[in-house]
């Protein structure tokens, strides 16, 4: 396995079979609820989607990991950092906003219909998460640029463009807790499911926004390169 | 709100300095090519250590490098 060299790459493994091995665990715990949709086809479609989900993320991951490798030697002058990170965290934002609702929906379902073990199974995958962030966070220590190797401006784009994205996060919320309070008012209750669709939803909006900020900024830098006043480039 | 814009010399000054290129600047000062396009046409105005370091590039003070149009 010469193509696993770095030590993100492991971790994006890692975190991979995790969340495969996890959605095998969650088949014998949904076993203790009642009325618990644990029938073959219910835990075979789980398992292919979550399986998928953390395959797909592994495999986008790596491709990506890989591809930042080549252009690193290479030294390219066109290299679009911006861009880079811009799809980069628009395709992390994707697949969280998939295998993150279908997790946490059937975790909550599960802790309803009173399925034993759930609290630790989610404790297990904080540990998870927890530990494969500290492995990236000391890996990043050793890097030559210790952060992302972004210059000042680039830092400056970025903040702008998550500050715009943060902004849009909490329009959002705020305006699916006035509709909620609207359309339900104080008669009824909110079901469970809706916290974290909402959640995520709100997420995947703010994270598609931040993505469509970061590629103008980045089209902008494009624009200047390829209309480039005399004396730049590759002369 | 201060309508101050700041302008350059790099230009000029990568051009006395041997037709010096941009990506040869940005490499000499630690920053991308696209940052010295946008301060060179005035689009950012860098932070103090970067313009010391632009400035020490072309062996020039902060002062003959950029100024301060009002």
């Amino acid at each position: 396995m010469s193509w696993i060299k770095s030590q993100k790459q492991r971790v994006v493994i890692i975190i991979s079979i995790a969340l495969i091995l996890c959605s095998f665990l969650l088949i014998p715990l949904s076993q203790k609820a009642e009325n618990f949709p644990h029938d073959i086809w219910s835990n075979l479609i789980f398992i292919m989607l979550m399986a998928g989900g953390g395959g797909i993320g592994a495999v986008i991951g790596l491709q990506m990991m890989s591809r930042r490798r080549i252009s690193s030697t290479t030294s390219n002058i066109h290299t679009n950092r911006l861009k880079k990170k811009a799809w980069t965290d628009f395709w992390v934002i994707c697949i969280s906003s998939v295998v993150g609702p279908l997790f946490y929906g059937f975790m909550t379902y599960a802790d309803i219909k009173g399925a034993q073990g759930a609290t630790y199974l989610i404790m297990c995958l904080a540990s998870v998460g927890l530990a494969a962030g500290f492995l990236i966070f000391l890996n990043a220590g050793k890097q030559k640029y210790p952060v992302h190797a972004f210059d000042e401006r680039e830092f400056h784009l970025i903040h702008k463009a998550i500050n715009i994205s943060n902004t849009i996060f909490i329009c959002y919320t705020l305006l699916v807790v006035t509709s909620a309070f609207y359309i339900i008012g104080g008669r009824g209750t909110v079901p469970m499911w809706s916290i974290p669709v909402a959640l995520f939803s709100g997420l995947f909006v703010a994270g598609t926004a931040q993505f469509l900020v970061l590629m103008h900024y980045a089209r902008e830098d494009e624009k200047d390169m390829d209309m480039g006043p005399v004396g730049g480039g590759n002369e | 709100m201060s309508n101050d814009k700041l302008s350059n010399t790099i230009r000029r000054l990568r051009f006395d300095a041997g037709e010096m290129t941009q990506q040869q600047l940005a490499d000499k000062v630690g920053v991308t090519r696209q940052t010295i396009i946008a301060t060179e046409q005035g689009r950012y105005a860098p932070s103090l250590p970067l313009a010391i370091r632009i400035a020490r590039a072309f062996g020039k003070t902060v002062e003959e490098v950029f100024q301060l149009d009002s």
